[in-house]
């Protein structure tokens, strides 16, 4: 019986060790994604401003080509493609709003992060070729500030994290053992 | 999608609203005008109307629905497929051609910079013409125009929006393809203001013809060269020539045994002789062949003359009938 209780214990306390590690390792998980995705939509900014100067193509076809390049956005872009296609009743910037809400990679990312995605939409297709290409260089600078931001934090934060999680499950195992 | 499609879907939501209730034929509904903060009109059948909120058209000026700055700003975004960028060079000519043919000619703020057009912003006024290939208005005045297996050098001489450019069109796809009793002949087309093919992303949305070939948005002296030089034509067509380029391009043209089937602004051969660079080619008599439409009544021809200015066929009736929209 006593090795019984001993056996749960300890299964226990592996338990609870395991799912403090993991929630660390979790939380380091969610920031590296969320540099990963910023440096994404650095390249689709990328790609944007290619399009708009070289090529001019119409939106449509813009979204089309960042659906199939993209990892994060590809559904995002997806819908903006067939939402323009459908041509309802809704503007460029509300399937673009709209999109954002709906999107799961949103949840990945910090509220600046989601305020820029979102002023990317705002201008989009309604300026001159040149005012265009000036905004989408202004967003191309602040987003490159944030992921250098984002980098630099994750350097310290994921090590707080992993050992956060990792000490924090051995003291709860240990309080609860 | 038919053309009642074509134009609702690049209207604003509210304006569309109206529109869709009005039941009226779209074959005969000529333009959409709307300006921000005016009534919405239209030109239907030859004649102006508001659109009224009752869903019909009006000559009442006081219970029409009005176009917001905003329903101007909604309309243009859905027109550019939300990519203005990608319509400046049309924005400096003043129109963007649509899905369908249709053009639309906008108005606003011009931005000049050496003297030139550089971009057209605030937008405020849009002219939506809708596109009408009427399909065998040529088929009377094309025997007038035929040489054998080819054609003589004609000059359409018309009036502002008197149907030359509906005359020219069908006479380029009929040579284009020809009949039963003629080859087609392959034509090439110098379509600077983009009306005769209408082009949209590289597609013409009018029917020239499988045997032609379209410079689009090119200037008429320098398309017509290229085309000589490159694509083979039997026929150029071109619309609206007059200026000294223009007659310096299509001398060049016909010395190199190409056939010039052309239009220009006017109203009766007297004038185009008066004219002081087309004067000389009517003196020469470079042009074999002057189709004369009506200045009263749009599509009729009123006369045919040959390159002495013998009648050829007197007024031979209105070249739409036997056409179809």
């Amino acid at each position: 019986m006593n090795l019984l209780r001993m056996i749960l214990k300890m299964t226990g306390g592996a338990m609870v060790f395991a799912g403090g590690s993991g929630f660390g390792l979790w939380l380091a998980g969610k920031r590296k994604r969320r540099i990963e995705i910023l440096r994404e939509l650095a390249q689709v900014l990328i790609l944007l401003y290619g399009e708009v100067e070289y090529a001019a193509v119409d939106m449509v076809e813009i979204f089309q080509k960042l659906s199939g390049k993209t990892c994060y956005f590809r559904g995002f872009f997806g819908n903006m493609y067939e939402g323009l296609l459908r041509a309802e009743d809704v503007s460029l910037q509300e399937l673009w709003e709209n999109g954002i809400m709906a999107d799961k990679t949103a949840g990945m990312l910090d509220r600046e992060d989601v305020m820029l995605w979102r002023e990317i939409g705002m201008h989009l297709g309604t300026l001159d070729r040149q005012t265009q290409l000036q905004t989408l260089h202004v967003l191309q600078d602040r987003l490159g500030r944030s992921i250098q931001d984002a980098e630099t934090e994750y350097q310290s934060q994921a090590k707080v994290y992993r050992l956060v999680g990792i000490t924090g499950g051995i003291f709860t195992a240990i309080l609860l053992l | 999608m038919g053309q009642r499609d074509q134009v609702l879907r690049v209207l604003a939501k509210d304006l569309r609203r109206y529109m869709e209730k009005l039941d009226i034929d779209y074959r005969l509904l000529q333009e959409i005008r709307i300006r921000a903060d005016a009534p919405l009109m239209v030109v239907y059948h030859g004649k102006e109307y508001f659109v009224g909120r009752s869903g019909c058209l009006t000559t009442d000026p006081e219970a029409p629905v009005m176009a917001e700055r905003q329903d101007v700003k909604e309309t243009m975004e859905r027109i550019s497929n939300y990519s203005m960028y990608a319509f400046e060079e049309e924005l400096k000519q003043g129109f963007i051609t649509i899905q369908g043919g249709h053009r639309v000619g906008v108005a606003g703020k011009i931005v000049l910079e050496k003297d030139q057009v550089k971009n057209l912003r605030y937008i405020s006024f849009i002219n939506i013409r809708l596109a009408h290939q009427l399909l065998g208005c040529g088929d009377r005045v094309l025997p007038y125009l035929i040489n054998g297996e080819s054609i003589y050098h004609t000059l359409i001489i018309s009036p502002p929006r008197c149907g030359k450019t509906t005359l020219l069109r069908d006479l380029i796809r009929q040579l284009s393809n020809g009949s039963a009793k003629r080859h087609g002949m392959n034509v090439g087309v110098v379509d600077e203001r983009s009306e005769l093919g209408a082009c949209y992303q590289g597609t013409p949305q009018n029917d020239l013809g499988y045997r032609t070939d379209i410079l689009d948005c090119c200037p008429k002296k320098e398309g017509m060269m290229m085309l000589v030089r490159s694509m083979s034509p039997n026929v150029i067509a071109v619309d609206e020539i007059g200026s000294k380029e223009d007659v310096e391009a299509l001398e060049y043209v016909m010395n190199c045994g190409v056939k010039i089937l052309a239009t220009v602004h006017g109203k009766s051969m007297e004038e185009i002789r008066k004219k002081p660079i087309l004067g000389r080619l009517v003196q020469e008599k470079v042009f074999q062949r002057y189709v004369l439409l009506s200045a009263s009544q749009i599509g009729r021809v009123d006369a045919i003359f040959d390159e002495r200015g013998t009648y050829l066929a007197h007024p031979c009736g209105d070249v739409q009938e036997g056409g179809e929209a």
